[in-house]
């Protein structure tokens, strides 16, 4: 966090030097206000030096009296351990300069706002698209884990429907085969979605920086997951898909052997109907 | 204690009280100072200067028998910011105890 309005010594009631040496002294001052000559004093202080909002303020301060008196404290004792007005006044001075401090970074110009509309199609264009590629991949992702829980299982209406011809050791294997393609576009599904939706949230907070000055902290683009879940999607992509290339070469080699046939798809009739 | 310690921090210390729920005011700086010795009235410039960096939101709430409360919430900003910040303090607090040598 910023804490620029820390620097200026008003604000900072624990600043070595001067700081606690005011608030003593003040304190020493108002050990006898009631809650009146606070509220008044503390409301003249804030209107001395131009701050917005006093009323709001000094109503804060009166409930702050409220709670306090309710819980048995007597009004001087409520009026020290406030601080002393002045020096709480200064405070509210502090924040003010340091607010405008930050608005007279001002928004952009009617160009800046007219390039900034003008970029929001193509912007969105290009987010539609990623979202169109994270829907494929989970779409893959499902039917590969359909067919390959169809392999596994021997469901029969499929092998009757698609035709496919093999001893079960291969069917076992092509199924864990896709069963793990399909773990593997399920991660990159999870990732892209996590992409999408972080590059989202980074372009808005930049239109809302360029167009009203807001001046907030930029976003990372990269997606935001946690240590753990982005180590674990890494690592489910990364086996999966060493598991997807080792059965596929296995599933290769027992199915020509099976087959006595390199192409074994020739001698088992597939894809001819 | 120095209290030069407690500057900088008591920010990230509101941050804390209102990422566990939404409080008003008066609750803040109390639950501030039964642990922190600081003037009760500091509390409302820090909770001020929050609003004005857009890291917390006020909204007014009935109270049986009283006028509306002043409720702070914090905003998305601020508990992104509260998160960050969080990390680095404590980081920076793990530095210090090691370097002062042995566990408190």
């Amino acid at each position: 966090m910023k804490n620029e309005i820390y620097q200026t010594p008003e604000f900072d009631p624990f600043a070595k030097g001067h700081g606690p040496n005011i608030l003593k002294s003040y304190e020493e001052r108002i050990i006898s206000m009631t809650r009146n000559e606070y509220l008044t004093t503390l409301e003249a202080e804030l209107r001395k030096k131009h701050i917005a909002d006093t009323a709001d303020i000094v109503e804060e301060y009166e409930q702050h009296f409220a709670f306090k008196l309710a819980d048995g404290f007597s009004e001087e004792e409520i009026a020290a351990k406030l601080g002393a007005p002045e020096a709480i006044a200064s405070q509210f001075e502090a924040v003010k300069t340091a607010a405008s401090d930050k608005t007279s970074k001002k928004g952009g110009g009617i160009w800046a706002k007219i390039g900034m509309a003008t970029l929001i199609p193509f912007e969105w264009i290009g987010f539609i698209l990623l979202f169109c590629w994270t829907v494929v991949l989970g779409a893959l992702g499902l039917a590969s884990a359909a067919i390959g829980i169809c392999l596994i299982a021997q469901i029969s209406a499929f092998m009757q429907f698609a035709a496919l011809q093999m001893p079960y050791l291969s069917a076992l294997i092509l199924g864990l085969t896709l069963f793990a393609l399909a773990i593997a576009f399920g991660a990159g599904c999870c990732y892209f979605f996590a992409f999408l939706k972080q590059l989202v949230r980074a372009d808005l907070r930049w239109h809302k920086n360029v167009v009203s000055g807001a001046a907030l902290p930029p976003l990372p683009t990269a997606p935001q997951l946690k240590n753990k879940s982005g180590r674990a999607l890494r690592r489910t992509f990364l086996i999966s898909t060493a598991v997807f290339g080792i059965l596929f070469v296995l599933g290769f080699v027992i199915s020509s052997v099976q087959a006595g046939h390199f192409g074994f798809w020739h001698a088992w009739n597939w894809f001819v109907k | 204690m120095n209290s030069q310690y407690k500057k900088g921090v008591l920010e990230l210390c509101v941050l804390a009280l209102l990422e566990k729920g939404d409080c008003y005011g008066y609750d803040i700086s109390e639950r501030l100072s039964s642990r922190i010795d600081i003037a009760d009235g500091t509390v409302y410039p820090i909770l001020r200067k929050l609003k004005s960096d857009g890291l917390v939101d006020t909204y007014l709430q009935e109270e049986s028998g009283g006028p509306p409360r002043k409720y702070y919430s914090l905003t998305n900003l601020g508990r992104e910011t509260y998160e960050a910040d969080r990390a680095e303090y404590l980081k920076f607090a793990d530095a210090i105890k090691t370097l002062l040598g042995g566990e408190v």
